[in-house]
């Protein structure tokens, strides 16, 4: 009988831990690829304190509305959206800690302020890997609830968020998106804009007539192209822009050089926002 | 109209107005490089060197240097040397610097060095991005 309840656990401990280790799952999977990329440590090193602060605290309500939407707990109210978004910064910076340490690019001679630099930059993606973790390992259950809360309007504007942050924070400390704006002509920006909605267009058409959504086949291209694809191309620059002065990539450039690499940056970025809402 | 009827119409407006807003900001970003296009002139990199700020050290001098680039391309691997008197000359090289935008550098010079306005500041080469 003994055996029997150890195997079995109590229900509640059980789902938690299990809730728990997708997270850890989440937040490697989502973080490795930064983890192992030698810009993101340098800019541990370099970035500034105040911009780190920044995005640190503007991802706290962003991940609050993912959670809401996409959490790794099914919640109900901001005060299990807090909690939620609290353990996955936990889940985060653990994991980004013992990653950092096991790879020996944290190690005891290094000041603390570099360490905790490396390690609070690499706890965002980290987090969000955690907080989406839910939806990208675990079966939908179908719940309406559930369909309901993803398919609001909010719900499908934190989902783009969250994509095109992730593409971001994976192609933003890379040197290339400088250099692929500097030999990039105005032009060229020209027809990347429009090039970067239509594919954003494909994933957001396709995306529009999932089950339950309040747009089928009978609704105006243009109703859909205007209110998620233009709207969700804007946020992918916004967050672009975002990282970029974050990293501090935007210091030093004119208005319209500026411009260029977060248009370069908003591609990717417009890619990841579209397809968070086929794959989340 | 019922209280769910009232919330759809106004979730409706919502969406509305953020299409509009993001429309205006397409459009203005596309008409931006538009023009951009049409009125943009080609010249190769021209440089201009300025000094930020200067504090003395141990061993001499250092120095900080803003490196402009004026010309309407970008430019890698810009090389700035700062020589002061009769003293070596001490090279630093910027990543790169686009069209209109500044870079910076710091040289440490060693010697007596009496002032910042003694040192003679050039940029020696630069490489297409």
């Amino acid at each position: 009988m003994g055996a029997s309840r150890s195997e079995s656990g109590h229900p509640h401990h059980r789902r938690l831990s299990v809730s728990l280790g997708r997270a850890f799952g989440g937040a490697l999977v989502f973080s490795l690829p930064m983890l192992m990329t030698m810009e993101m440590w340098e800019l541990g090193a370099v970035i500034d304190r105040w911009r780190l602060l920044g995005l640190m605290a503007l991802s706290w309500p962003l991940f609050m509305f993912i959670s809401h939407y996409s959490g790794f707990e099914e919640t109900w109210d901001w005060q299990e959206d807090a909690r939620d978004v609290a353990i996955a910064f936990g889940v985060g910076v653990a994991t980004s800690a013992l990653i950092l340490s096991l790879l020996a690019i944290i190690e005891p001679g290094q000041s603390v302020s570099e360490i905790l630099g490396a390690i609070g930059l690499q706890t965002i993606p980290a987090a969000l890997g955690a907080l989406l973790a839910r939806s990208q390992f675990s079966a939908h259950d179908g719940s309406s609830d559930e369909d309901d809360k993803s398919e609001s309007y909010g719900g499908e504007l934190a989902v783009m968020t969250a994509g095109a942050l992730f593409l971001n924070l994976n192609l933003a400390p890379t040197e290339e998106m400088l250099l692929i704006s500097y030999r990039m002509s105005a032009f060229h920006c020209f027809l990347l804009v429009p090039l970067s909605m239509l594919i954003m267009h494909g994933f957001v058409y396709a995306a529009a007539f999932k089950g339950g959504s309040d747009y089928g086949p009978d609704t105006p291209w243009w109703t859909v192209f205007l209110k998620f694809t233009v709207v969700g191309y804007v946020i992918a620059l916004a967050v672009s822009f975002c990282v970029l002065w974050t990293f501090g990539s935007l210091d030093g450039l004119s208005f319209e050089t500026a411009l260029e690499v977060v248009v370069v940056l908003g591609f990717p970025a417009a890619v990841g926002a579209a397809a968070a809402r086929l794959i989340l | 109209m019922t209280s769910e009827q009232k919330s759809e119409r106004r979730s409706e407006v919502i969406e509305w107005v953020f299409a509009a807003i993001s429309t205006i900001v397409v459009l203005g970003l596309m008409g931006f490089f538009l023009f951009e296009t049409l009125t943009a002139t080609s010249g190769p990199p021209k440089f201009e060197t300025s000094i930020l700020a200067s504090y003395e050290t141990e061993e001499g001098l250092s120095l900080v240097v803003q490196v402009g680039n004026l010309g309407h391309e970008p430019a890698a691997d810009v090389t700035v040397r700062a020589v002061a008197g009769q003293g070596e000359p001490s090279d630093v090289t910027i990543d790169y610097i686009a069209s209109g935008s500044t870079g910076q550098a710091t040289f440490n010079l060693p010697g007596p060095i009496t002032s910042a306005n003694d040192v003679r500041l050039r940029v020696t080469g630069f490489t297409r991005p």
